[in-house]
């Protein structure tokens, strides 16, 4: 095997962040046509928030690490938090992104339509949206009371970044090791996808969403309260990004913004192009590109290492993703989701039957 | 007093590099509606032109040999910059020469490429198309040490191609000013020629322009290549500026995007698409009403706001206060002056709404004449 | 009070551009009125106007006797008006069944389904739909689907926009006799259409609009009498 399990699992936990953000890209964009650029801080904001509640309530109790384990019928777990003081953090991921998207929403995009702002009036507002969401991130993060809750708390904040992966739940199964976030990140967007679909297809707030966003002149004429309509697509993109929030705080690391240009920004250009790669209007083409922005950019990577033994490599994974953004995009202009997946298929498996028929004749 | 002047040189060439580098964008996001959200990457390649090629040659001429530069960068150029380019002003001056010439055409083959794609893709997967790529070959170039040394995080020490002037700082700060002056020229110029014409026309309506049998590709390719010369220089005048520059080039700094493509187009809209003038002006109002005072008053700010004695450093306050108040600001533009502080004069070529204008206007009239 | 809407001394139009000029008109309850004129005159202004979806700068407008002149569409949507658009009426990427459901969001679950059950008398073809994409009807099974989307909160009033343009003359009937039997249900109709003389022929009242002004105003009959009027701005020559 050219990887092993934990490059496997980092490199899901990855792509479940990058398609939580995309799809959260998509949403937004699919109902009021704007590429938020300050998406990916809202899932910042959120891991600042769960770092908060967290280290707040640890501090509150008393904690120190509690690296206790024990078993369960799945193997033995070590679970270092109380599984309340999980739930509190992610409850303040994602009420904190979700207040911040609703803020862009109301106090920026909507009025902003109103006047009539053209779509790169719209994106450049997100971009000041997003310097201003830095700067407040980046005056937070220098703020002594954080550090010395973070510091009692022991969750590993560093002048540079922030983490809190060695709180992350570990089950052992037989000798691997498999981590929470790992499970996590893959079954937040699988459940996230399956919501999704219930809420667009099967309920009457899915129609309405659909319907203003595919005419909301027609929606409107119809009595429906589009604005809102909107903006709990908006709510929704934010408590996405607060879930994928959770997921980077302790399944990964926030880099903090030493200033606004720091790197702490890296994810944005990934969940982009998750976004774009899919189909900029399909929520599913977004949460299946996103997934393989990812896989490509840490997954594919380290197999080439693995075969090529060429360690170097690995330095180059967003090389290779943003080159498969470039390529899907030669091909296919308008996005994954653009392509007739059925007739493509149909049209792959005739060749097969073709040159089989070849082959045999 | 030595603080202010170096302060006053800072600004100065904030406002020149910026003032190049969003009319760059301009000519290609204003003029010709090309969205490019990679603009930093042509930047980028005005910063290896000076920080490779200019000192491998630099090096040859002064016999340390070319490979050097890369192998043994912090040396080699401490050597340079201590030894040679402080003896050789002629040398210098044609090094900065031919720096100004390749990082214009460099540029210029970087945006030939990107307008393959540019000619192909609808304008949101454009943007990002272009995003992309510049994050890829940032991450790239970062990581081959051919390009940027063995350190990515350090880079390669900048030449000191200033030195010989005695007061490198001023010099390069006039240098910037000098071609910034030069490129505010052209421009004006060039907006007012059949051929700036032909740029707006494009972007004013497309339709038109074809139907008048204009080569709407060929001024979309050639908006690319012109744009993303300029950036090229841009990002060579920022990297032989020991102000700004810091003293060397790393492609993290050369191939930021908030600072060479978000930064652009906030000015951009700020000052008024496709406005000569407004970018200009975008570019002096934000150095000058507020990093200026910013920079200058961070301590009093710090201190009037009360805010040390929550725990914020005045450095770190200062530094983000001035991305709150670019942000505001460009908010505040967006919500009450739509189109900049400065709007572009109207191009000769009647646009959309115009055109709507006179097609309404005989029914208005029509209406009068029945009444009376 | 047997007109369902009055306008008086209406001046409108959409942003800058003023298109109608001092219109003063009734529409009275239970017939139809047919709206005609030349293109561009303002017809589907007037139309849009009574709705509420243009920019009204003086006048006013009522709806069974109540100013209704700053109310926002989806509030006239409630006192009981239905204004069918022209194009892009449906909701190509829902299914029927979800267009229906849509337009009926509010109702109570058992009126909802009364109105189904009308519905589908009224439009057979309708029902056998049900699971298909709008995007997939004929363009007469649209408009049948934009005429019940209207009909579905049962309202006092449906305003038609050129509900026959771009289709095929014996679609174009159809649909204006299947607006015919809506009347006679009961609804009250305004229509704005092209079709000069089948409007006429199925309107009681008729209203013409010429430069953004009524021209005339009457029995719909008298107006495809006049032949002068009728020879000048409806291209109806013997």
């Amino acid at each position: 095997m050219p990887v092993d399990i934990n490059t496997v699992m980092n490199s899901f936990i990855y792509a479940g962040i990058l398609s939580l953000l995309s799809l959260g890209i998509t949403l937004a964009y699919m109902t009021t046509g704007v590429f938020n650029f300050a998406h990916p801080r809202l899932a910042i904001i959120g891991s600042y928030a769960a770092a908060t509640v967290v280290a707040a309530s640890m501090a509150y109790l008393g904690m120190k690490p509690n690296l206790e384990t024990f078993e369960t019928a799945i193997g033995v777990v070590r679970q270092p938090l109380p599984l309340s003081v999980y739930a509190l953090g992610l409850l303040a991921s994602v009420a904190a992104a979700t207040a911040a998207a609703l803020v862009e929403y109301y106090a920026i995009l909507r009025p902003l339509q109103r006047r009539g702002a053209d779509f790169l009036k719209l994106m450049i507002a997100t971009l000041a949206y997003d310097f201003i969401l830095v700067a407040g991130l980046f005056l937070y993060s220098t703020l002594p009371y954080l550090d010395s809750k973070a510091s009692e708390a022991n969750i590993g904040i560093s002048s540079t970044s922030m983490t809190m992966t060695s709180y992350d739940v570990w089950i052992w199964s037989g000798d691997v090791v498999i981590r929470g976030m790992f499970i996590m990140g893959v079954s937040a967007t699988i459940a996230v996808s399956v919501i999704l679909f219930l809420l667009l297809f099967k309920t009457k707030l899915g129609i309405k969403m659909r319907a203003s966003v595919e005419n909301p002149d027609l929606a409107r004429v119809l009595g429906i309260n589009v604005d809102r309509v909107y903006a709990i697509a908006w709510a929704i993109s934010g408590a996405t990004a607060g879930v994928a929030g959770f997921i980077i705080l302790f399944g990964t690391h926030v880099l903090k913004p030493i200033s606004a240009t720091s790197p702490a920004d890296e994810i944005v250009v990934s969940a982009f192009a998750g976004s774009i790669v899919g189909g900029i209007n399909s929520v599913f083409g977004s949460i299946g590109g996103g997934f393989l922005i990812g896989l490509v950019e840490k997954l594919f990577t380290n197999i080439l290492v693995g075969v090529t033994g060429y360690g170097n490599l690995l330095k180059f994974g967003k090389v290779f993703s943003m080159a498969a953004v470039v390529i899907v995009l030669l091909f296919m202009p308008e996005g994954l989701a653009s392509v007739r997946w059925k007739r493509a298929l149909g049209r792959l498996l005739r060749l097969r039957f073709i040159s089989r028929g070849v082959r045999s004749g | 007093m030595v603080e202010v002047s170096s302060l006053a040189q800072q600004i100065l060439t904030y406002i020149a590099i910026y003032y190049i580098i969003t009319t760059a964008l301009n000519l290609k996001a204003g003029v010709t509606g090309i969205p490019d959200f990679g603009h930093a990457m042509f930047f980028a390649i005005g910063g290896i032109v000076v920080g490779n090629i200019v000192s491998q040659i630099a090096a040859a001429i002064a016999g340390i040999g070319a490979s050097k530069v890369i192998e043994d960068n912090t040396v080699t150029l401490s050597i340079l910059n201590r030894e040679f380019f402080p003896e050789h002003p002629l040398t210098s001056i044609g090094l900065i020469v031919l720096a100004i010439v390749l990082s214009l055409v460099m540029g210029g083959l970087l945006g030939w490429l990107a307008s393959f794609p540019a000619l192909r893709l609808r304008g949101e997967y454009l943007a990002i198309m272009l995003l992309a790529a510049s994050e890829g070959l940032r991450v790239f170039v970062t990581y081959t040490p051919q390009i940027m040394g063995a350190t990515p995080t350090v880079g390669l020490s900048s030449p000191a191609l200033l030195a010989w002037t005695g007061n490198p700082g001023l010099a390069a700060t006039i240098l910037t000013l000098a071609v910034a002056v030069g490129v505010y020229v052209y421009f004006e110029r060039f907006y007012n020629s059949p051929s700036g014409r032909l740029f707006r026309a494009v972007r004013d309506d497309e339709e038109s322009a074809k139907a008048l049998g204009k080569d709407v590709a060929a001024v979309r390719r050639d908006s690319m290549i012109l744009g993303s010369a300029l950036a090229g220089l841009a990002g060579a005048l920022y990297s032989m500026n020991p102000w700004i520059g810091g003293g060397s080039v790393a492609a993290q700094s050369v191939f930021d995007r908030v600072l060479w493509t978000f930064w652009p187009w906030a000015l951009m809209i700020l000052g008024g698409m496709s406005s000569n003038k407004g970018v200009g002006l975008a570019a002096i109002v934000t150095g000058v009403l507020i990093l200026w005072p910013i920079r200058i008053y961070k301590r009093e700010i710090v201190e009037i706001l009360r805010v040390g004695e929550l725990g914020f450093n005045p450095d770190g306050f200062a530094n983000a206060l001035e991305y709150i108040l670019i942000g505001v600001l460009i908010l505040a533009v967006i919500f009450l002056r739509p189109q900049g502080i400065v709007p572009a004069p109207p191009s000769r070529t009647l646009s959309e709404e115009e055109i709507k204008d006179v097609a309404t206007q005989p029914q208005q009239d029509a209406g009068e004449e029945s009444k009376g | 009070m047997s007109d369902i809407v009055r306008i008086e001394g209406l001046n409108a139009g959409y942003g800058k551009f003023q298109t109608l000029f001092d219109v003063s008109v009734t529409i009275p309850r239970g017939g139809i009125t047919s709206i005609v004129g030349p293109n561009g005159a303002g017809k589907s202004t007037l139309l849009k106007t009574i709705f509420g979806l243009t920019k009204v700068y003086s006048g006013r407008v009522f709806f069974e006797g109540r100013e209704i002149t700053r109310l926002p569409p989806h509030e006239r949507a409630k006192l009981g008006m239905a204004y069918i658009p022209q194009l892009e009426n449906v909701f190509r990427n829902l299914t029927v069944w979800e267009n229906l459901r849509l337009a009926g969001y509010d109702l109570p679950p058992s009126v909802f389904s009364e109105r189904i059950e009308e519905i589908y008398s009224l439009f057979p073809r309708i029902k056998e739909r049900l699971g298909q994409k709008a995007a997939t009807l004929s363009g007469g099974e649209r408009q049948m689907l934009a005429m019940s989307i209207g009909l579905m909160r049962k309202p006092k009033i449906l305003l038609f926009d050129e509900p026959t343009a771009g289709l095929s003359p014996k679609l174009a009937r159809e649909v204006l006799d299947s607006i015919k039997a809506l009347n006679r249900q009961g609804y009250t109709i305004i229509l704005v259409e092209q079709n000069v003389r089948a409007a006429l022929e199925i309107g009681d009242k008729g209203i013409l609009v010429v430069n953004g002004r009524i021209a005339f105003e009457g029995k719909a009959g008298d107006l495809l009498a006049r032949k002068d009027l009728a020879k000048m701005y409806l291209g109806l020559g013997e």
